[in-house]
């Protein structure tokens, strides 16, 4: 792949884009400034990009950092205004949340943001293990013991405490 | 029944379609022998399914038009060049402040500056009779005396010779400048009378030029040449000393 990406490589690749911000933040609108300042960031530091390397895995990379960056922002933030008491109050569930919320995005939500990450990388986007151990900035030992919590949380979830009580056993 | 029994991360693998085909078969085998792996493995699999197919239609709304590549590219080009004018505009203000300062402090310099006064002083102190008891070197010889500044500055311009209008020297003395060593050299004509020829390092002000100042009966013309500062000073009330100023200067009055 060339050091140089289009207009138009960028835009095939959007809605992956828009999707896996959808999945860190939950937050159509705060997905979508997710995915802005990505591609800010990634035509801004063009230039610096290694030849070789899917831009996608690139594209997710900086995606996720900039997600861990604003996330680690948002709790000095909210430290900051318990300092001065207002609680952190939860963002409102917006109308798109409530549409997306089927019950098995709704059981994936419930998911911290890193094994969310994870799971959308390896299951939808189809990410070798090592890209996403790339892309999350993380030895491919986590990445498979990080996999493995997931896929466990979200069968504890699945099954839930009242669905399937036999199954549970198996754990 | 071989002996191979995958590890949990094999399984994930497996079920992410990421091993090489010997293991996959191996895999295969152990699963067909093993109910409970085989119903985990299942239920991933089955996760990743429902996943897949709910996370692909979990964006509803179009591409808005902000997130255009194209559009980000020119707002990205709109703001470095917002910056660069705008750390343009910020050098040139301090530029202009810091300049302005500079001169100002020149100015406040200069007013109270008079330029090669250490030189006019010299002169006062030992431009008198008993001079000659007051000089470092007494020598008339002019290599001597070169010989001498040589080392006490670097590079120092040639002693003048004003043989010519009758002004020989008498001896050289050093002094004590704020920045440095100064020195005098003394001339005296036949008629006792006394011309000062001043070297010293720079000082504060480093611009000032070439130029003349008179005080009194005293004129100290001075002038700057590589590293130093140079004066003549002599008396104006004989006219023994008119040709010695002339030829420092000359485009200065007839007077």
């Amino acid at each position: 792949m060339s050091k140089d990406f289009s207009d138009d490589d960028l835009r095939v690749l959007l809605p992956r884009l828009r999707r896996f911000a959808l999945s860190l933040t939950r937050h159509e609108n705060s997905a979508d400034d997710l995915v802005q300042s990505c591609l800010e960031r990634a035509l801004s530091r063009q230039s610096r990009r290694h030849d070789d390397g899917d831009l996608r895995a690139w594209l997710f990379q900086i995606m996720y950092r900039q997600f861990l960056d604003g996330q680690r922002r948002a709790k000095r933030y909210a430290g900051l205004l318990s300092i001065f008491g207002w609680g952190g109050e939860d963002m409102a569930p917006s109308a798109e949340e409530v549409a997306m919320s089927r019950s098995a995005l709704q059981d994936f939500d419930k998911l911290p943001a890193e094994q969310r990450a994870l799971l959308l990388l390896v299951s939808v986007e189809g990410l070798r293990y090592q890209e996403v151990a790339d892309t999350m900035g993380i030895p491919i030992g986590t990445v498979m013991s990080r996999l493995s919590r997931a896929r466990k949380a979200l069968r504890a979830l699945n099954e839930g405490p009242l669905n399937n009580p036999s199954l549970r056993i198996l754990k | 029944m071989n002996a191979f029994a995958p590890s949990d991360d094999d399984l994930h693998a497996y079920v992410d379609g990421q091993l090489d085909a010997t293991t996959q078969r191996q895999v295969e085998l152990y699963l067909a022998g093993h109910a409970e792996a085989a119903l985990t493995v299942e239920q991933w699999r089955q996760h990743n399914h429902v996943l897949r197919t709910a996370l692909e239609n979990s964006v509803t709304t179009p591409v808005p038009a902000r997130l255009d590549p194209f559009r980000i590219r020119r707002e990205l080009r709109a703001r470095r060049q917002r910056y660069v004018a705008m750390a343009a505009s910020l050098v040139l203000t301090l530029s202009l402040g810091t300049l302005g300062g500079w001169q100002l402090r020149d100015i406040a310099i200069r007013q109270v500056y008079l330029p090669m006064a250490d030189a006019t002083q010299a002169y006062r102190m030992f431009a008198g009779n008993d001079m000659a008891q007051k000089v470092d070197l007494r020598t008339s010889e002019p290599t001597q005396l070169q010989h001498w500044l040589n080392q006490h500055f670097v590079q120092p311009a040639p002693v003048p010779d004003f043989s010519a209008y009758g002004f020989q020297p008498v001896g050289g003395r050093l002094m004590a400048s704020d920045k440095g060593a100064a020195a005098m050299v003394l001339y005296q004509n036949a008629q006792g009378q006394a011309i000062v020829y001043y070297v010293r390092p720079p000082g504060e002000l480093f611009n000032f030029g070439a130029g003349n100042r008179q005080d009194g009966n005293v004129l100290t013309q001075y002038w700057r040449q590589g590293r130093y500062f140079y004066a003549v000073v002599s008396a104006t009330d004989t006219p023994a000393t008119l040709p010695v100023q002339r030829a420092i200067e000359p485009d200065r009055p007839q007077t």
